[in-house]
């Protein structure tokens, strides 16, 4: 990618079956701590039960969101910035420039998508950086080169646009308009638009703190 | 729980897992970093993932002045289909947490206090060993080779030098005078047996057929989870069923993750009821006149009457039992079958007739339909509908087995010469134990003799779980382990402390496969259409003290019988010299492959091999059963099987047990139709977790973070019982309970609830706060296998 290129993600639900590799592998190379996650994974359930008592029919389906920050081109987070940390960088990459970042959290509030971090430990907001230092190299995100299925592509949003059809407002997502975000999303036969009350959604990671003492 | 998101942005942060954990930093925690350095650079090692999940992939640890910093993997060529890169999958590429984990076993260990009180206190290597080869000594004088155990164990199934069981013990303890056998495993007992009885042997098509079939069928099944590398089975199924354009129809009680994308039907059936479906739908395909005669008669015994075997019943046919002529006098009707399996009467009809229409049709069951009470019967059923619509043994159909590499170039093994020829049931060596004097051929599946001649006085559990964990009824089996006057010395090896190594009286720190050089055997992984070999660099010095599994080995024979008794067992050899000596034995034996030096290997860490034709299972028995027989005792397909016909007649069972020549239906105990659902409404079972293989994997806080213990409720049995997503419940039968995090989901059928198969039990005021699926799981072995039928469970659930 050249610098003044676009840089967004490409996720596939027809192949992403919520393994989270993607961000194991994150948190992996970026030393997140516990209760940070650069990338999360949402489930999506739907359809319902008619249960006859003798037999038992359904259509329920489920499908995966794979989401990072998707370093919108009109991105909620930097425009809240008390400080000016959170910013627009190379590849149009937003990052958080942790000297300037006091920690405030408003960029967390404003995110539709939950993108920014706050790390206890240093007392800063932290997000996914796209592994710019490793787009310098010629390198792909960790996440996207790590996935099984072979879910998730990164590179020039245009052609990662012409390349794909695809839209970015998906339930449980918010509407692209919100922030324009640099994300194309093929959709599943099941995927629901953003907005769509019908489905509900999972997300395991926000109910269970993590003990050491498990034997 | 609702998607109104875009609406509400502070209530999509509160999911987001920002607002969400009060733990502490637990980034990686280097053990004695500078003193592991092996040089100070910065490069990538090559490594691979031993543990046992069907899948084996490619790491690349990323190492930083001695310290493993992150972990990557393959990104090699393009990542075409045929040169598809062999990726880790989240387990994987969480190794830096299990290698740098702060509770890492770092020294010898002996127990304190009583067994099972999980006392212990640090020892000598020196001590350690002397007191394993003092022992072995006496058990062997007093009570033979006989009373040597090595238990079942998967945890570095991958390994060669490396492994558990089947490694450097084996060959120990084959070379001391041998010890006993088992035989069957805790994944495929019931298949297994069930197979062999059917085909002569236990095996299936690759999943590469599927981009050939009209329609793939699959039960119990799914690939991507419990075969998620990214260059193995899973990721083949997908492809192929995108490529192929077959319709997809999953038959299991959840929807699975297989099902995500490119599943185009989900039938929930009840656990453990697949032969009622199957035979169900044989009565249609007979009255509808749908059947593949030829292939059934031509190729199989026992479909029709005319087929039957000398001296089988007479209406002893498989068409007898469907139609209502057998001894039950009971059609088995779609309604019949309707009412068993929850599945809609015209549902059972219309799969009949779609699986006839659709040639070739792709047919596979996972390994959950077999572990049930009733799974000989149930995986033969399904084999048998591959029969009836003649689909065994053509490009895109299967036999109704699990998918298989197609071909697997094998990397030479240790030599583990075993004297002992008495082999027990894998599951049973818990009465090997206790009622080792009752242990028969007929009574307790043992084979190369008519009884034990010694009970279990020595158990090595090496590098394992299923002594406690992933065992069965953990609270009884806790019992026979806690008397120390039963077996006297349990021996394990592990990297961490579990709940099954609380029950040793000695633990071995060993070393994780980044820390010593060893091959990744290349039959332990489920490559589909393309092998692939890999090497196993170290790439850190070992924790601690921890030592490998061939060094601990190396010393107990010193101890055991002097330099000349090491000598036998090392021939001279280090462990790298013995890597370098099969190596070679390696390359001759596969000599038109042009494999690389050991060096070269070593150093590149991986051979990925040109994609080879599908395997189709039993083509050759197809295309001509004169010249290619099966292994079975008439050389066809035996739907009914002369080999448990014979058993029925001289086993001894337990009560409500049968073991019937004929793939039917059978009510057991906790199944679908067991009058103890009155007390114990759901039916239970555990299922493969994404964050675990197994129990492995589960020490890493990142993984559990992800992947909580959770148990999955149908909203319409949550709501009864006033259950919300979230909520602290317990599900209890009378072996046990278990405490877990609810969740709600319309993923699993009303009726049924799941939990993840593998977690951690620990026991608070006897209550499983960990959520392990064996604290509720029978110790009653199936009836032909003498397997862990452990999804046969039944449970009421409540708010904790």
């Amino acid at each position: 990618m050249k610098k003044d290129e676009q840089f967004g993600f490409y996720l596939d639900l027809n192949r992403c079956i919520g393994c989270r590799t993607c961000q194991l592998s994150c948190k992996d190379y970026h030393d997140s701590a516990i209760g940070v996650n650069f990338r999360r994974v949402f489930e999506v359930e739907g359809g319902s039960w008619f249960d006859s008592d003798k037999t038992i029919k359904s259509d329920v389906f489920a499908y995966y969101t794979s989401i990072s920050c998707n370093h919108c081109s009109d991105p909620a987070c930097t425009k809240v910035c008390p400080t000016g940390a959170m910013m627009k960088t190379r590849y149009g990459i937003v990052m958080v420039n942790q000297q300037d970042c006091i920690g405030c959290k408003s960029c967390a509030m404003a995110c539709p998508y939950g993108a920014p971090q706050y790390d206890k430990k240093s007392g800063h907001m932290s997000k996914c950086n796209g592994c710019l230092e490793r787009i310098d190299e010629n390198l792909e995100p960790i996440c996207t080169a790590s996935c099984p299925f072979r879910a998730l592509e990164f590179g020039n949003i245009s052609e990662l646009r012409a390349k794909h059809d695809g839209l970015a407002s998906v339930a449980p997502l918010p509407k692209e308009d919100v922030t324009l975000p640099n994300l194309v999303i093929n959709p599943s036969k099941d995927t629901k638009f953003s907005g769509d009350r019908s489905v509900r959604m999972h997300s395991p990671e926000k109910y269970q703190g993590v003990e050491y003492d498990i034997v | 729980m609702s998607a109104e998101l875009d609406t509400n942005r502070r209530n999509f942060l509160k999911w987001s897992g920002l607002v969400a954990s009060s733990c502490a930093s637990l980034a990686a925690n280097p053990i004695n970093a500078a003193s592991n350095a092996l040089k100070d650079e910065e490069y990538y090692g090559v490594n691979g993932c031993p543990v046992n999940c069907g899948s084996k992939c490619f790491l690349r640890p990323h190492i930083k002045n001695g310290v493993i910093t992150h972990i990557e993997t393959d990104n090699e060529g393009d990542d075409e289909y045929d040169k598809r890169q062999i990726r880790a999958c989240v387990r994987g590429r969480s190794t830096k947490y299990r290698l740098y984990h702060k509770d890492r076993l770092l020294y010898p260990l002996k127990r304190v206090g009583k067994r099972g009180e999980g006392k212990f206190k640090r020892i000598s290597w020196d001590e350690a060993f002397t007191t394993i080869a003092d022992k072995l000594k006496e058990v062997k004088e007093k009570y033979g080779n006989e009373a040597i155990y090595i238990a079942y164990a998967t945890g570095t199934t991958g390994g060669v030098l490396s492994r558990g069981t089947s490694g450097p013990w084996a060959r120990l303890l084959g070379l001391y005078g041998g010890y006993l056998r088992y035989y069957n495993s805790y994944s495929t007992a019931q298949i297994a047996e069930g197979f062999t009885s059917f085909y002569g042997q236990n095996t299936g098509s690759d999943i590469k057929n599927l981009e050939y079939a009209k329609l793939g069928l699959f039960f119990g099944s799914n690939p991507v989870t419990t075969r998620m590398g990214g260059a193995g089975t899973g990721y083949s199924y997908q492809e192929m069923a995108r490529k192929g354009g077959a319709k997809i129809i999953h038959i299991d009680p959840c929807y699975n993750d297989s099902m995500v994308g490119v599943c185009d039907e989900w039938i929930p059936i009840a656990p453990g009821t697949d032969a009622a479906l199957i035979a169900g739908m044989a009565y249609v395909m007979i009255k509808e006149n749908l059947l593949d005669r030829e292939f059934l008669d031509k190729y199989c015994v026992g479909f029709s009457s005319n087929t039957l075997p000398d001296g089988a019943p007479k209406n002893g046919s498989y068409e007898d039992y469907v139609l209502g002529n057998g001894d039950d006098k009971t059609a088995k009707t779609p309604k019949w079958a309707s009412q068993i399996t929850k599945i809609p009467e015209e549902r059972i009809i219309k799969l009949a007739r779609e699986v006839s229409a659709a040639k070739p049709c792709y047919i596979e069951q996972g390994w959950g339909v077999q572990r049930h009470q009733n799974g000989e019967q149930s995986s033969r059923a399904i084999a048998t509908l591959a029969c009836m619509s003649g689909n065994v043994g053509i490009l895109g159909g299967n036999c109704g087995g699990n998918a298989i590499t197609s071909t697997t170039y094998m990397i030479e093994t240790l030599p583990c010469p075993n004297p002992v020829k008495t082999a027990i049931p894998c599951f049973l060596w818990y009465e090997g134990i206790r009622n080792w004097d009752k242990m028969s051929d007929v009574e307790y599946g043992v084979r190369g003799a008519s009884h034990l001649k010694a009970p279990i006085k020595v158990l090595f559990n090496t590098n394992g779980n299923c002594l406690t964990n992933q065992h069965a009824d953990i609270q009884s089996t806790a019992k026979i382990l806690e008397d120390d006057t039963l077996c006297e010395l349990i021996i394990d090896v592990n990297i961490t402390r579990t709940h099954s190594n609380s029950y040793a009286d000695i633990i071995l720190p060993d070393a994780m496969h980044l820390e010593q050089n060893d091959f990744l055997r290349p039959n332990a992984a489920y490559m589909s259409n393309r092998p692939y070999m890999l090497f196993n660099k170290k790439s850190v010095q070992p924790a601690g003290e921890c030592m490998s599994v061939y060094d601990m080995c190396t010393q107990i024979a010193l101890k055991l019988g002097g330099e000349s008794f090491k000598e036998e067992f090392t021939q001279g050899r280090t462990q790298d010299q013995w890597l370098e000596y099969l190596w070679g034995k390696t390359r001759e034996k596969l000599s038109d492959l042009n494999l690389p030096d050991f060096e070269t290997f070593k150093e590149k860490g991986i051979i990925k091999f040109d994609t080879v034709k599908p395997k189709v299972a039993f083509k050759e028995f197809r295309d001509d059963p004169q010249n290619n027989p099966l292994k079975t005792p008439t050389g066809k397909i035996e739907i009914f099987s002369t080999r448990l016909y014979n058993m029925s007649k001289t086993w001894k069972l337990l009560p409500g047990q049968q073991i019937n020549a004929l793939p039917v239906f059978e009510d057991v105990l906790m199944g679908a139709r067991d009058r103890l659902r009155k007390k114990y409404p759901l039916q239970f079972y555990g299922f493969h977790y994404k964050g675990r293989t197994h129990s492995s994997f589960w020490e890493s806080a990142p993984i559990r973070e992800i992947n909580p213990q959770e148990i999955w409720i149908n909203p319409i049995d949550a709501d009864k019982r006033g259950i919300k997503t979230g909520d602290k419940i317990q599900a209890y039968n009378d072996i046990g309970t278990i405490e877990v995090t609810a969740r709600v989901t319309a993923r699993v059928m009303p009726g049924t609830a799941l939990t993840y198969q593998g977690g951690w039990c620990k026991f608070k005021n006897g209550v499983d706060v960990g959520g392990c699926i064996n604290t509720l799981t029978s110790m009653q072995p199936t009836a032909i296998a003498k397997g862990n039928g452990v999804h046969s469970v039944l449970v009421e659930i409540k708010k904790a």
